[in-house]
């Protein structure tokens, strides 16, 4: 995990809201990048809701003259997956997405060694119903192309 | 003394959204290889119907191009949990890009001169190595007006008299 990663990580992480509305309150399942662990102490699988954390584009470098680092772009995708349990699926992975808009606009991430020049939301991920047959049950899942500029 | 302006926009205009949709076209196609690069394979089936559909790619008259992929299964394999975004990093790379697919082919643009060749071809200075302005008049058969540095007519040469 490089410390883009770590940042975004720490900033849902930390989101814990008095209403209960924040990532960290949602997401029971825990949050992780790439995807949700298969195997949790004791044999168990990770139960949703989750929230997933990815790089949709290369965290690549733009230079200037003499090899200096003028900026980076990264996007993330973040999504919140859910099943249905005391409310609907649907339900639990919409509230997910909307507290994820909130958060990354304008968000203040902390980035060791880097300035953040700016983070926002870029493009909502449509609602997804996907089938999970190992567990015989369906996922739901929504979230949001996250762009983060460096320098 | 006097300059003619020709109003040729409709020209312009005409050629300009050919170059358009030449440049949405190529966005596209940029967009299908870079699609179907990222796919996951395993028949192949989704990753051989990435595609822009003929109906759906731009033209002089409808400027808009669609990319698709159309397996069932597309959005679990970009979106899902086991997805790998093959699409929206497809869609990332063509936007990054796509201004220089816009700009390059209207810029470069053969069909009708280029908008800015065109555009040039109706109104042409040069500067000659003593000072002169010399002004091609297309309307009077491709004579000339040459005016000195200070703007003073300084004669006329070529062209339908």
């Amino acid at each position: 995990m490089n410390v883009l990663d770590a940042s975004i990580f720490l900033i849902m992480n930390s989101d814990v809201q008095n209403d209960g509305s924040g990532i960290k309150d949602l997401s029971t399942g825990g949050i992780y990048q790439m995807d949700a662990p298969e195997d949790m102490p004791g044999g168990k699988k990770t139960m949703p809701p989750y929230t997933i954390f990815r790089a949709a584009a290369p965290n690549d470098p733009s230079y200037t003259f003499g090899n200096h680092v003028a900026f980076n772009y990264a996007v993330y995708a973040i999504q919140g997956f859910a099943m249905d349990q005391n409310e609907g699926g649907v339900k639990t992975a919409g509230k997910i997405a909307d507290r994820l808009f909130s958060l990354f606009l304008n968000a203040n991430l902390s980035i060791s060694g880097k300035n953040l020049l700016t983070c926002r939301p870029l493009k909502e991920i449509a609602p997804l119903k996907e089938r999970d047959v190992t567990n015989d049950r369906w996922l739901y899942s929504k979230g949001w192309l996250i762009e983060i500029w460096l320098s | 003394m006097g300059v003619k302006l020709i109003d040729n926009k409709d020209k312009v205009i005409a050629a300009l959204r050919v170059q358009v949709a030449n440049g949405l076209n190529n966005a596209g196609a940029f967009f299908v290889n870079e699609a179907q690069a990222n796919a996951n394979i395993d028949t192949g089936f989704m990753m051989s119907h990435i595609l822009t559909p003929e109906s759906e790619r731009a033209t002089p008259q409808s400027l808009s191009t669609t990319v698709r992929s159309l397996a069932n299964y597309s959005a679990a394999q970009n979106d899902g949990r086991f997805g790998n975004l093959f699409f929206t990093r497809a869609w990332l790379a063509t936007r990054a890009k796509f201004r220089q697919f816009i700009l390059g082919e209207i810029t470069a643009g053969t069909v009708g001169g280029g908008v800015i060749r065109s555009a040039q071809q109706e109104f042409q200075h040069h500067v000659t190595e003593r000072g002169l302005v010399v002004t091609k008049i297309p309307a009077f058969g491709g004579g000339r007006v040459m005016r000195g540095p200070s703007g003073r007519f300084g004669g006329s040469y070529g062209g339908k008299r």
